[in-house]
């Protein structure tokens, strides 16, 4: 352990895993709300129910507060290439860095653009503009995903390469632009990651809309958004499926090694299926039931295709492989995937049989709670997939042709990453703190209705029981279904105050 | 090696200067305001005015520094990998900054008490220190760098973060600093409605640094010529040195002086041409630098270092080979930056059409 400490490798890598898992808290929430927010902004253009416009301005205000992290985080992945990976830069920049400035001027320029129209241009801009400037910022995203996934998915399955030697040493030399961005594991690698955080939007959506049918507020926000959110999740969990059988068969095809790894397949057999287990490497086995041939099945549609095992692999590349972690984080994620399928049907149920508008619901406590929670599921499957896709891929960084321990920073000494490892925890824990602060005073405050010319009538006529808040100097109108609205002293004629709270919920 | 060079290397080298002086200009003026924001800004009110005037378009001006990474990476990756690791910690310290900065504006106003005044220090801050080890930076490269054969920054932790800190660097960081005021300033000036006080305040302060800027401009090209040009060795960037080039930069900085002196007659009567003139000036000056670098992008200067052993002494990194990527890699950037660029200006005009016009402290309500 204390040779790792000074060891540059260790910790650039530990310093690279830290800020590519921080960025990829923040990517996912983005590009997964993003969807859910054109979706409502979209349904406030065609309803113009103000109602709808309060909740696209929650979601404006929580999608936002996250990209800004997201964005200003992804700085650091580009620097650290150059930064940590300087000889991992000079072997690949004549194929890596196209992809990553081919990012910034077609998805980083769309999404800022258009961000600052979301953040400053709603009374700027025509309701119509506005909306299309929802779903831009959103395609941005996804865009910006497509090349990076382009980029990392090269190191896993190169193409449209040659290595040549300079006078600088060897390096990756492109051949063929179309060969090297359409590689082999691209197509399937962006579906299943860009699916799986649609899935995790969704599941936000659910969990925020929950909460508030829990508390009794905003019923018309939880209601109508409950619906947008399992809708999405249905959808995106279905085409999970197909993304997940094309991942396993490129795996198969490109990476046996890592898919040996993934099963613990020590010997060249038909690939199990393990449902859960413990990997015992000393016996080369694992001890858990198993699905004999299934891993062959999905990756071959044959229950007997036969797949070579780690034994059949270069022992030293082997050595370098944490094989039980590679199985765990593979069996995690499935059984993730398992828990949002259950999570979807129970959603699904809940908002066609129990969430009618007008109604009270019955839906009991432990079921809101559960979809409250859910989100994590996805959030820690993506992140387990993940560490299935780069720890998989050692001891390689570009597989098969450069070794991650020849591809640091030379110029690089440890104290100066122990200096920035420092930091960047210090920076991002504040910065951690602060988005956590910011976006549950945005969801406490809640999707409150604001009183304009167009909605006066409207607040003018609720009926029921109404209820009048005070909230750090605000007064907010609730009516009987848990709407909230804010007041001007005019509009609170006849209202009796049935209730005066101070800052706290009803 | 490497002074052979084609028009695809010579295109990227010009698309290169083309994106770090847009981003110069636009993020300068944001980093400026930034710079400013403890000074020009009293009140509230006032602060949250400086926000709204880069709110909606800061974001936007930042992706040319990505850009820029990006480009260079893809373009010449030596360069990116060299000057990349072998500034480390001075990069890093952008990055932080870069970081701090982007939260800090998006949160500074949503949070009330210590938790929101740190976050003003933090958009100061992390506006203030880029823009000064931005000219470092460059001045460094100027000076020239230490390399080893590998290609790698010489010198070892901490000798070589202070190694960076020479004359050249620290009077371009000086520079560097006094033209994003200039930008930040000017911008300020052309956002801000005439006759309230931070107008005024900022008025009072563009020409000072437009002047500031052009004569720190004047001492560092002096100080480049007379005293870093005769000590670098033959066979770097000195090749480049004589006839035609020295003829256009002294065009280059006589346009910069110009530019300048249009600023001086513009401010406070026609506000926008005054920006324009400010931002003619960041990009002479930048277009003066990169002339004088050509073709060279980071100079070995080991001869100067006494601590290196010659047989161990790297070469300088120039745009032709093998430093530059191939061909084929440098066409298909072309045809990507001749897809991209257009948009991206489309982008920018929308964006400014949009948030055209002044802007004050509840402009935006969201």
């Amino acid at each position: 352990m204390g040779e790792l400490l000074f060891d540059v490798g260790f910790l650039s890598r530990f310093q690279f895993a830290f800020t590519v898992i921080y960025h990829f808290l923040f990517v996912p929430l983005s590009i997964g709300l993003g969807l859910i927010l054109a979706l409502t902004e979209t349904r406030y253009y065609k309803t113009r129910n103000p109602k709808d416009k309060a909740a696209s301005k929650l979601w404006v205000r929580i999608f936002t507060a996250t990209f800004a992290v997201g964005v200003a985080t992804g700085i650091t992945m580009e620097f650290a290439f150059g930064t940590n990976w300087a000889n991992y830069s000079r072997f690949v920049g004549d194929i890596f860095g196209a992809p990553l400035a081919a990012e910034a001027l077609f998805a980083f320029f769309l999404e800022s653009v258009f961000l600052g129209v979301l953040i400053f241009g709603r009374d700027k801009v025509s309701p119509k503009f506005y909306m299309v400037s929802a779903w831009l910022v959103w395609f941005g995203s996804a865009l910006s995903a497509l090349w990076i996934i382009i980029a990392n998915s090269w190191m896993q399955t190169p193409a449209g390469y040659e290595v040549v030697e300079t006078e600088l040493g060897s390096k990756a030399v492109l051949t063929d632009f179309f060969a090297a961005a359409f590689n082999p594991s691209l197509g399937a690698r962006y579906f299943h990651t860009v699916d799986a955080l649609l899935i995790l939007g969704a599941f936000l959506a659910m969990a925020l809309c929950a909460y508030y049918i829990k508390k009794g507020r905003f019923t018309h926000f939880a209601k109508t958004g409950f619906r947008i959110g399992a809708i999405v999740a249905l959808v995106t969990t279905i085409i999970m499926l197909p993304t997940a059988h094309e991942q396993a068969v490129v795996v198969a095809e490109n990476q046996p090694m890592k898919l040996a790894a993934m099963e613990a397949q020590w010997v060249d057999e038909p690939a199990a299926l393990y449902l859960f287990g413990i990997v015992d490497e000393a016996n080369q086995t694992v001890i858990g039931p198993a699905i004999p041939g299934g891993t062959s099945f999905l990756a071959s549609f044959d229950f007997n295709k036969v797949y070579p095992g780690l034994n059949s692999f270069d022992s030293q590349d082997v050595e370098a492989l944490n094989v039980p972690f590679i199985f765990y984080m593979y069996h995690l994620m499935v059984i993730g995937f398992g828990l949002i399928a259950i999570v979807v049907i129970l959603a699904l149920w809940t908002s066609f049989k129990k969430l009618k508008l007008n109604q009270k619901h019955d839906i009991p406590t432990w079921l809101l709670n559960l979809f409250i929670w859910a989100p994590l599921i996805p959030f820690l499957s993506i992140q387990f997939g993940w560490a299935v896709a780069e720890v998989g891929r050692q001891p390689w960084v570009v597989y098969g042709l450069l070794r991650t321990e020849d591809a640091i920073s030379e110029a690089v000494s440890a104290p100066e990453l122990w200096i920035t490892i420092l930091l960047f925890f210090i920076v991002y824990g504040v910065i951690f703190v602060t988005w956590i602060k910011t976006i549950h005073g945005y969801i406490k405050r809640g999707p409150v209705v604001e009183e304009t010319a167009h909605n006066k009538a409207l607040i003018d006529d609720i009926h029921g029981e109404t209820v009048i808040k005070e909230h750090k100097g605000e007064q907010l109108l609730i009516d009987s279904e848990g709407n909230e609205y804010l007041a001007h002293p005019h509009s609170l004629d006849g209202k009796v105050a049935v209730d005066t709270v101070e800052g706290a919920e009803k | 090696m490497g002074l052979e060079v084609n028009f695809l290397q010579v295109l990227w080298f010009i698309l290169l200067t083309v994106v770090m002086v847009a981003y110069y200009i636009l993020d300068g003026f944001d980093l400026g305001v930034g710079g400013l924001y403890p000074f020009i800004a009293k009140t509230d009110e006032e602060k949250t005015t400086l926000r709204n005037i880069i709110g909606p378009v800061w974001d936007g001006n930042e992706v040319w520094l990505l850009t820029l990474g990006g480009a260079l990476f893809a373009a010449f990756p030596p360069a990116y990998a060299t000057t990349f690791s072998g500034f480390y910690l001075a990069i890093m310290v952008v990055l932080f900054c870069l970081i701090l900065r982007a939260v800090a504006i998006h949160y500074a106003g949503s949070h009330e008490g210590a938790l929101g005044s740190w976050w003003h220090i933090a958009f100061f801050i992390g506006s203030l220190l880029p823009m000064l080890l931005y000219g470092v930076a460059v001045g460094n490269l100027l000076n020239g760098v230490p390399l080893l054969a590998n290609g790698d920054v010489a010198g070892s932790f901490p000798a070589r973060f202070i190694q960076l800190l020479g004359v050249l660097p620290l009077l371009c960081g000086v520079l560097s600093l006094l033209m994003g005021f200039m930008q930040g300033a000017a911008w300020t000036v052309a956002k801000t409605h005439e006759g309230t006080a931070l107008h005024d305040r900022a008025l009072k302060l563009v020409k000072p640094f437009t002047i500031g800027s052009i004569v720190v401009f004047i001492i560092a090209t002096v100080f480049y010529v007379f005293l870093v040009v005769p000590n670098m060795p033959e066979a770097g960037v000195k090749y480049y040195l004589g006839g035609g080039f020295a003829v256009a930069r002294i065009i280059t900085i006589v346009l910069a002086i110009a530019a300048c002196a249009g600023a001086l007659v513009f401010i406070g009567k026609n506000n926008l041409l005054g920006f324009i003139c400010t931002s003619l000036v960041v990009a002479f000056v930048i277009i003066t630098m990169v002339l004088s670098l050509f073709p060279a992008l980071v100079p070995a200067a080991t001869p100067q270092y006494a601590l290196m052993a010659a047989e161990n002494a790297g070469v300088t990194i120039t745009i032709g080979a093998p430093f530059a990527s191939s061909n084929l890699a440098l066409t298909a950037m072309a045809i990507i930056a001749a897809i991209g660029v257009p948009l991206v200006l489309i982008y920018h005009v929308i964006a400014y059409r949009i948030f055209a016009g002044k802007v004050h402290h509840d402009t935006y309500k969201h």
